[in-house]
Parts: structure tokens; C-alpha cells; sequence
């Protein structure tokens, strides 16, 4: 009985950790096309083909700052739930955290393929 | 139930949530950003601005709107009833004529809107939580119609808000006589805002009341029918019978079918779930929803005000009464779909569990078991449906009003020219104006004609044109801007063909600046103008006419004709050997004898005689297609002026034109052979030197044909005769 409990904790750790590493790697790969789509939204209203004009350095602010706004973000969430996961395992909390990681980053997907 | 199928149960619903939530706070946050962009824009971005801007200020100025004399200037028709120019007009009396002040309360008057079709989704499930009101309300603020209509100063937004409102009282207490009357006004205020916001929200409104107190519903027909009965013939009394004229009679324009047609595709392509999610509704929603009652009747009556939109001149504010009505659809299926299966709440599973412990599993009825399940599937169906939905509505926005509001807006330093301008030639005399009317009342300066609505009544036979034309030939205008919308000759709907000749005959386009020409009067002492297609000592004549100006590009010539792409003849300019080369589809060159070096050729070019995207069936004669030497007279049909501008893109209606050297043995030039391509990279000036070409042949002196120094960009040029050509 005891080792067949053990079994299952193990399992669950594996998939807590399997769960938890899928979202990091997504959300990794999530933060140039957001990037991309905040861009085209951007120049949907303010494009200026110009190269010095001041549209272009505009867009190529908001790039930069993105990549440092999402980076610092991926750190947080990625550390941050670690964090939260290990100290909260196997309760309602983690498993519900869990959901709304991949609630977000699947809105973040479908935000990169639709814009 | 164990804590695994709870925690599913709960989550993936809340997950779905956050997905659409997500998506529709992208919706209103580029809704708003273009809102704001719009209304900080100080030039007009509509037709349609201008004549209403116009009857604002005329009321502050004591000036009759619905005047019965129109055969003297200046030449103007309200096609609207007066509550948005009489609101607009009090803050043009307080504020001075701006653009801003209608145009704020068009933006107010669409969030006022979704807000009642938000609360009208409220009443018919109060026991929801708040997304299906917010995805009624966010689908209809970025439906691309509304979306684009939402910030112009425009009437209709101000008439589906008051229409709005009185739905929502006449559906929130039919019992209430206050209710009753109050709507009745609100219904009264939309149809005196736009005539045709009289039908769908009373009609349904009526109906619905009906369905709960007949006598209600009879009050309000009647409190409508009276009271909006008893307006118009206060209107008629105090206009001595204009206000029928300029909102019935001068509004019945001619219908085209095919516009009907190409709208119905849009709308299909645009918003294929909503249209799909109605059809649905109209079979089964009476045994689902109460809301059936009134919403089946507001969409079939807003399709049926919707067809108008076939009426030459109109445009998508004609769709934005059965937008909402696709909006108000979406809320309610919403709102039924987000527990399609009741289950009595003694019978539910506890949800609520505490945040540190896995709950013990709960014993739970197997029906109440596949009834939340079944909920939890309809649900997520549909919100991934919606979803999908708003996500392409908010590219299609995106990519479609915002990005032409953008272009538009860009090319600031081309207002200021334009309105400084208007401003400098009013001094002088009357200034006419399209698209950029608004320009005029907006520095205080009044219509002296609004094009489009009498061109319309001279077709309908119901005004008499020949004052307007004789002052055209007396160039008593000193200004006159006509828009030239590069992908569509909209001009040829707002000047009759009797106005533009008059204009071409008197006036010559001398700067083209955001897409509007700018007409002054022929200067006959000084200048010299084609006489038909030919300069004065040119010794050829000219390939086609220029009416709308030309074009200076690099050495070739955008010649822009008057007239639909295909119409306007295309002539050899003298005589010589046709030709049309392997690599062209669209155009023909000619080998003529140099007449001012004997025994050498110049070789004449015509190229873009096709329509758009369409070089199979290009305007090309039979004869030439594929030509290799035929004998070709000077003055011989050889095309017509097309839109082509290689297979991606159009513009005008043109002639791309040029005279280009002869190689040594006078046959085209290989090196040039490319400009068959409308964009093709052809050498310089001196790499053809450089290649033994005779480089640069003279327009001016060939034909008479202006000429620029300026290369790399486009030049506009007036069509004159060169003087000084030999």
C-alpha cells in the first residue's frame, strides 16, 4: 500500500515537473513572436516606411523594451512557479496555477498566429 | 466525483475564460487606440463630414437647413433629418466649427451602444456573470463597419445609441408607461437622427411588447406613429415643404444590385460565424432564448434596412444597425450557451474546494454528471468559436479601416498645403471641394456646393445645372479639389460629365496633394493647353487626353485620363512600325522616323493598357498583340488607358508614356526591353550613354508634354503645352 502510494507520488511529481518545464520551454519560445505581433499591430497604425523616420524608431523602442519587459517576465514566471509548484505540490493551488500557466501562454499562442 | 474531474470541470472553463477575455481586451484596446487616433486627426476623413459640419454652422449663423430654393448658390442638400446637426450645432456655437466636436459624439454615441447591447444581454440573463454582455459589446465596437464609422462625424452612430436605448427601456419594464413613452421618444430621436433607424428597433420592439401587453404595445406604436407624424409636419409647416424634399426626394438615388452583392460577399467573408450562429438562432432559438421575440425581427428588419445600401453613393454605414444586431446575437447565445442544461443547485457538485487540500470525492447523480460536462463542451465550443471570431475581426480591422485611416492621416504636411490654400483662394471667390469639403466650414468658410448630392439630382432630372456650369466657364472658381482615389474613380459619381468637361475645358490640375487634384483657372495669355491631343508646334500630337493631370516618373509619364479604366482612347502619335515584344502583355511600342535627325529612330512606348491585376485581357488591339513591324498611322487606336500597374498592384486610370532612343541600328534597345514592367530597374540616363543610347529623348520637344529635372520620385505636372518646344 505504502509503495504503491509512493508510485503515485512519484508519478505526480514527474508530471508536476514534466507540466512545469513544457510551460517554461513554450513560453521561452512564446517571446519573439509576441514580439513580432506587437510590431505589426504598431505599424498597422503608425507604419512610416521611412528607415529614420521617427515611427521606425519608435517601433524599434518598443522591440527593445519588449524583449526586456518579456525576458524579465519569462525569469519571474518561469523561477516564480518553480517556486510556487514545489512549495504547493499536489494541492488545489499548484494544479490551478498550473491551468492558468497554460491559459495564458495558449492565449499568447493563439495571439502570435492571429496577429 | 473525484478532485481531478472537479478541478477539469472548473478550470478549463475558467481557462476559456481567460482566452476569450484576453482576445476581446485586444479588441477594445485597438478600438480605442483608433479612436483616439481619428479624433485627434484635424482633416476631414469622409466625404460626408463635410456637408454636415456645413449645416452645424449654417444653424449657428441663422441659415435655413432644409432651404426649397436651390436653384440659386449655393447648392446644397440635408439628406439628413436635423437631431445630430442641431447637437452638433450647439457646441460649433459654443466651441466653433471643428471637426472634433461631431466626431466625439459619434466615438460616445458607439460606446453608448455597446453598453446597452451589453445591458439588453443583461436582462435577458441576469443570472450570468459578465462575459456574455462583454463579448455582445466588444464584437460590435470591432466589427469593421462600426469600427470605422465610430469616430467620424457621422450620424449614425447618435441614431443606433438613441435606438438602442429605447429598446433596452421597452425590454427592461414593457409594463411601465414611462418606459413606453420614454422609448417612443428615444425611437423618434433615431429616425430624426437617420431616416432609415425608424424601422428595425420600433418594429421589433412592438412586437416583442405585444408577445407580454398588447395594450403596451399598441401605446408605443401609437406614441411613435404620432408623435414622429406630428414632427414631420411641423418640419414641412416651418420649411414650406423642404424638409420632404431634401431627406425623401433628393435621397432616392439610383439602386445597383451588384453593390448589394459585393457587400453581402464582404460581410460573409468578415464575419462567417456570426452569420452562421444567426441562422442557427432563427431555426431553433424561439424554443431557447425569450430574447427571440424582438432580436429574430431587429435582424431580418436591419437585413432589409441593410439592402439599401445598393443605392449609388452609399456606403458601410449602412451595415452598422445590423452589426449590433449580429452583436446583441452574440451576447445572447452566450449567454444561453454558458449553461445550456440547468442543474439545480442542491444537486452541483462543490466547486469551491480549500486551496492547500485535495477534497475528497463527492458523490454526484450521473445525470448532473454528463449535464456539466455537456455545459462545459458547449460552452468551450462556442467561446473558441467566438474567439476565432473576434481575433479576425480585429485583424480585419486592423488591416482594413485602421490601416486606411493610417494612410490617410499620414501625410500631415499635405493638409496644411491643402487647407492653407482653400483658405488663400476663398478670399478671392467660392471654392470647390469633394472630399476635403470639410476643410471649408471648418475655417468658417461656407459650401458654396456639395457635388455628389446635386450631381445625383441632375441624373434624377430634379435640378437644373446650367448656373453651376455657366459659372464653371467663367472660371469664377478660383479653386476647385477633386479627389482621386487611386483604386476606384469615385469623382465620376460626384461630378456629372457636364461639370467635369466644363472644369477640364476651364481649369487645369496643377498639384495633386493627398490624392485630391487641385483645379485654378486656364491661364490662356500666359500658358499654352492642348488643343484636343495636340501642342502647338509639337510635331506629334499627344497619346491620350490628361484631364486629371499627369505624372512625371523618372523620365516616363503617368498620363491620368477622365473616365473608367478601358474608356479612354490610347493614339499613336505618329507614324511608324508597331510592335509588341515577347516579354510584354500590357503594352506597345512604336518606331518612328526621327523628324529632327533624318535617318535616325525614336522609338514612342505605351505602356498599362490593361485593367487591374488582369494582363490577359489587356486593352490591347487584336492586330498589335504580338505585333512585329506593322504599319501604324499617326491618330490610330492602339488601346485605352487601364489601372494596371504590374500584377500585384493599380492605381489610375492611365498611360504610362515615354520616347525612348533607337540602338545603333534603330531597333529598341535590348537594355530598355524591361519597361514593360511597370517597376522593372532600367539603366540611367548615363549607363545609357555609357551603352552608346542617345540617353534622354525629349517629350517637350517630340509631343510638347512637360517635363521634370526631378528623378527617384513622382512629379506632378499640370497638362500644358511645353512653350518653347520647336
Amino acid at each position: 500500500m505504502e509503495n504503491k502510494k509512493q508510485k503515485y507520488n512519484t508519478l505526480l511529481v514527474i508530471i508536476a515537473v514534466l507540466l512545469w518545464a513544457a510551460s517554461a520551454a513554450f513560453a521561452f519560445l512564446l517571446i519573439l513572436p509576441i514580439l513580432d505581433s506587437i510590431i505589426t499591430i504598431y505599424a498597422t497604425f503608425w507604419a512610416d516606411p521611412n528607415p529614420i523616420g521617427q515611427a521606425y524608431y519608435l517601433g524599434a523602442s518598443i522591440r527593445q523594451l519588449g524583449v526586456l519587459t518579456l525576458a524579465f517576465l519569462f525569469v519571474v514566471g518561469v523561477v516564480g512557479g518553480a517556486e510556487h509548484h514545489a512549495r504547493n505540490f499536489n494541492t488545489p493551488a499548484s494544479w490551478h496555477f498550473m491551468f492558468i500557466t497554460y491559459a495564458v501562454e495558449l492565449s499568447l499562442f493563439l495571439f502570435t498566429l492571429f496577429f | 466525483m473525484k478532485f481531478i474531474e472537479k478541478l477539469f470541470l472548473k478550470d478549463i472553463r475558467l481557462s476559456t475564460q481567460i482566452i476569450l477575455i484576453f482576445f476581446l481586451a485586444i479588441a477594445i484596446i485597438v478600438f480605442l487606440i483608433h479612436g483616439v487616433m481619428v479624433l485627434f486627426f484635424q482633416y476631414p476623413l469622409d466625404y460626408g463630414e463635410g456637408p454636415l459640419l456645413n449645416q452645424a454652422l449654417r444653424i449657428t449663423q441663422g441659415e435655413p437647413l432644409y432651404p426649397v430654393d436651390i436653384a440659386s448658390p449655393p447648392y446644397l442638400v440635408s439628406n439628413y433629418p436635423p437631431v445630430y446637426v442641431l447637437f452638433s450645432a450647439f457646441f460649433v456655437w459654443i466651441f466653433g466649427p471643428s471637426l472634433v466636436i461631431g466626431r466625439l459624439i459619434s466615438f460616445l454615441s458607439t460606446i453608448g451602444t455597446a453598453i446597452f447591447i451589453g445591458l439588453i444581454v443583461r436582462l435577458f440573463f441576469p443570472d450570468r456573470n459578465f462575459l456574455p454582455m462583454l463579448s455582445g459589446a466588444t464584437v460590435f465596437i470591432i466589427i469593421p463597419y462600426v469600427l470605422e464609422w465610430s469616430a467620424l462625424y457621422r450620424i449614425d452612430m447618435l441614431a443606433l445609441c438613441f435606438s438602442f436605448a429605447g429598446l433596452y427601456l421597452v425590454l427592461k419594464d414593457p409594463e411601465k408607461n414611462r418606459n413606453i413613452i420614454l422609448a417612443a421618444v428615444l425611437f423618434i430621436l433615431a429616425a430624426y437622427t437617420r431616416q432609415s433607424f425608424g424601422l428595425a428597433a420600433p418594429l421589433s420592439a412592438t412586437i416583442w411588447t405585444w408577445t407580454k401587453n398588447r395594450k403596451q404595445s399598441l401605446r408605443l406604436a401609437a406614441s411613435y406613429a404620432v408623435g414622429g407624424l406630428a414632427l414631420f409636419g411641423i418640419l414641412q409647416l416651418l420649411t414650406n415643404g423642404g424638409f420632404f424634399f431634401h431627406i425623401i426626394t433628393a435621397n432616392v438615388n439610383p439602386f445597383n444590385w451588384d453593390t448589394v452583392w459585393n457587400f453581402a460577399r464582404d460581410i460573409l467573408q468578415k464575419i462567417p460565424w456570426l452569420i452562421g450562429l444567426f441562422l442557427l438562432y432563427l431555426v431553433i432559438g424561439w424554443r431557447t432564448t425569450k430574447a427571440y421575440a424582438f432580436l429574430a425581427l431587429y435582424l431580418i428588419s436591419g437585413i432589409a434596412v441593410a439592402l439599401t445600401i445598393g443605392k449609388v453613393g452609399s456606403n458601410i454605414n449602412y451595415l452598422v444597425e445590423i452589426s449590433a444586431g449580429f452583436a446583441l446575437l452574440t451576447g445572447v447565445v452566450m449567454g444561453w450557451l454558458t449553461e445550456s442544461f440547468r442543474v439545480p443547485s442542491n444537486e452541483r457538485p462543490d466547486l469551491v474546494f480549500s486551496k492547500d487540500e485535495i477534497p475528497e470525492a463527492e458523490t454526484v447523480k450521473p445525470g448532473v454528471r454528463r449535464k456539466m460536462w455537456l455545459n462545459l463542451a458547449l460552452f468551450a465550443v462556442l467561446a473558441f468559436v467566438l474567439i476565432f471570431q473576434v481575433a479576425n475581426l480585429t485583424r480585419a480591422s486592423l488591416l482594413g479601416p485602421i490601416t486606411s485611416h493610417r494612410n490617410r492621416i499620414k501625410p500631415d504636411k499635405d493638409y496644411i498645403f491643402l487647407e492653407e490654400n482653400i483658405k488663400s483662394a476663398a478670399k478671392e471667390g467660392p471654392v470647390l471641394a469633394d472630399e476635403f469639403m470639410a476643410v471649408l466650414p471648418k475655417n468658417g468658410i461656407p459650401l458654396y456646393l456639395q457635388p455628389f448630392e446635386m450631381s445625383q439630382l441632375v441624373n434624377a432630372g430634379l435640378w437644373d445645372q446650367s448656373p453651376l456650369i455657366d459659372s464653371l466657364r467663367n472660371r469664377q472658381f478660383p479653386l476647385i479639389l477633386i479627389h482621386h482615389f487611386q483604386f476606384y474613380p469615385v469623382y465620376l459619381e460626384r461630378w456629372t460629365s457636364e461639370m467635369r468637361l466644363a472644369i477640364f475645358e476651364n481649369y487645369v490640375a496643377t498639384e495633386m496633394k493627398a490624392d485630391s487634384l487641385f483645379f485654378t483657372p486656364k491661364d490662356f495669355e500666359n500658358e499654352t493647353y492642348p488643343d484636343g491631343l495636340s501642342c502647338p508646334r509639337a510635331p506629334w500630337q499627344l497619346p491620350t487626353a490628361a484631364d486629371m493631370g499627369l505624372y512625371w516618373s523618372s523620365g516616363q509619364m503617368l498620363m491620368l485620363g477622365d473616365g473608367l479604366t478601358g474608356e479612354i482612347p490610347v493614339y499613336a502619335i505618329a507614324d511608324g512600325l508597331g510592335y509588341q515584344f515577347s516579354e510584354w502583355k500590357t503594352a506597345v511600342a512604336i518606331q518612328h522616323d526621327d523628324p529632327f535627325n533624318p535617318g535616325e529612330f525614336i522609338w514612342s512606348f505605351y505602356g498599362d493598357l490593361a485593367p487591374a491585376y488582369d494582363a490577359q485581357n489587356s486593352y490591347i488591339p487584336e492586330k498589335y498583340q504580338g505585333a512585329e513591324g506593322i504599319s501604324v498611322k499617326a491618330g490610330e487606336l492602339i488601346g485605352y488607358q487601364g489601372r494596371w500597374l504590374g500584377p500585384d498592384q493599380q492605381t489610375w486610370v492611365h498611360l504610362r508614356f515615354t520616347l525612348l532612343p533607337s540602338d545603333v541600328d534603330g531597333n529598341f534597345p535590348e537594355s530598355l526591353l524591361g519597361i514593360g514592367d511597370p517597376f522593372a530597374d532600367l539603366p540611367s540616363y548615363k549607363e545609357q550613354t555609357r551603352m552608346g543610347l542617345n540617353a534622354q529623348v525629349s517629350l517637350s520637344r517630340y509631343t510638347g508634354l512637360p517635363e521634370s529635372a526631378i528623378f527617384g520620385t513622382l512629379d506632378f505636372l499640370p497638362f500644358t503645352c511645353e512653350s518653347g518646344t520647336e
